[in-house]
């Protein structure tokens, strides 16, 4: 499976994303006249500390890319309106670590062998380092469907969407996702989580392709 | 420093974009976006902040404007790590948030230069977090300002080129704007007195 894992040169983005014998990642690095092709690409990635004005610079062709059935993960504040029927919003009204996990809807199976308040509580301990803020509909609108997590306040922290469109979109409210983390006892949290996502892109692609 | 605005360069990034915006700040900020900056932008400002997770190597396109902004006497806070454009260099180093929940009043940013107006009246909570890096060689006639508790330079600056440039491997925009850490608002404060003379109103960036 081939992943364009976008880089806005911010240091350490392809930390996290290696290949192995299922998927190869292609860094899609952001420029000035950045005009991206991703014509031979399965997933496109977006991963945490992205530029979300070049995104939305290349908002139509992302659009074209689910359209035409591919993968699109943002792990990052989506907060311009390029992600089809998504958007992000901030609010730093609400204390980060007053916050709780829990999941909703997971027809996917995203969340096998995942502990929502492992994502909640860092290795450190820390509460409420992983999402921020909370995932609307592209209006504005409060997310009844297609909500994997939401937090206790009951805002909407992640959606998996294979319904809309041909594609597959999934995103986190700013929540990082990646293969590696420092804690080797993240096998109920965001590593697990992850490698559940390219496992549903994995299905999502053979399931397109007749693999 | 004349009552001037900053300018601050964004790449993008949501957490840069909420802090600038943020009604306490954003009659001193305006943002710069890194991708279209031009040095005739860059001549409308004494001071800038540079922001982490930046594109360093598209802001080092720019590195005669930035310099030329020192040798008038500007001021620039460079934020974070891998700043490919200064004489000076940086290295990793693990992130230690243990802190929070062990030492939550001895954090890893053990030395501070309180003397100095960035960190004067602060608390140590308040003038030192979680870094991202160190730096192991500097510019001439520079100055640490803040060491880890190993004794390695977290934060420093030179008036080598001019003006003052300011170097740190800690992050006061970003974590601002996450809010993880609810603090934040004394050091963004002074930073911004330092760099345009002008003081943001008291109450907390979250409150407004």
């Amino acid at each position: 499976m081939n992943i364009a894992l976008i880089h806005s040169g911010v240091a350490g983005t392809e930390d996290g994303y290696r290949d192995d014998g299922r998927h190869r990642y292609r860094i899609e690095r952001i420029h000035r006249a950045w005009q991206p092709c991703f014509d031979g690409d399965d997933v496109v990635l977006v991963p945490n500390g992205a530029n979300h004005v070049a995104l939305l610079s290349a908002r139509e062709r992302l659009q074209a890319f689910v359209a035409r059935g591919g993968a699109l993960l943002c792990f990052c504040g989506f907060f311009t309106p390029w992600v089809p029927g998504y958007l992000w919003r901030h609010d730093y009204r609400r204390p980060l670590r007053d916050l709780r996990y829990h999941i909703d809807q997971d027809p996917l199976q995203l969340c096998d062998g995942v502990e929502a308040e492992r994502l909640c509580v860092d290795a450190h301990g820390l509460r409420g380092g992983w999402a921020c803020g909370e995932i609307v509909g592209a209006e504005g609108e409060v997310l009844h469907d297609h909500v994997v997590l939401r937090d206790n306040h009951g805002r909407a922290l992640m959606v998996a969407d294979r319904d809309t469109r041909a594609g597959l979109v999934i995103a986190t409210a700013s929540g990082p996702l990646s293969d590696d983390n420092p804690d080797a006892a993240d096998d109920q949290g965001a590593r697990r989580l992850y490698r559940n996502i390219l496992r549903a892109c994995r299905a999502h692609h053979e399931a397109r392709h007749g693999g | 420093m004349a009552a001037e605005r900053i300018g601050m360069i964004y790449n993008g990034v949501w957490s840069q974009q909420v802090v600038a915006s943020a009604p306490k700040y954003r009659d001193f900020i305006d943002l710069l976006y890194v991708h279209e900056l031009t040095t005739t932008a860059l001549q409308r400002y004494q001071a800038l902040i540079v922001p982490f997770q930046n594109d360093h190597q598209a802001l080092a396109h720019q590195r005669d404007a930035l310099y030329a902004l020192l040798a008038r006497g500007g001021h620039i806070a460079v934020f974070g790590d891998t700043a490919v454009w200064l004489d000076a260099r940086w290295v990793a180093r693990p992130l230690d948030n243990h802190w929070w929940k062990s030492h939550p009043h001895t954090p890893p940013v053990a030395h501070t230069r309180f003397d100095h107006p960035l960190f004067a009246g602060l608390t140590p909570r308040e003038a030192g977090f979680h870094h991202h890096g160190v730096y192991l060689a500097l510019p001439p006639r520079a100055e640490v300002l803040q060491r880890s508790a190993q004794g390695e330079v977290i934060t420093w600056q030179t008036d080598v080129y001019g003006g003052m440039l300011l170097a740190s491997t800690m992050d006061p925009i970003v974590e601002h704007g996450v809010q993880q850490i609810r603090h934040l608002d004394a050091l963004v404060d002074q930073l911004i007195e330092w760099l345009c003379g002008r003081r943001p109103a008291a109450t907390p960036m979250c409150a407004a």
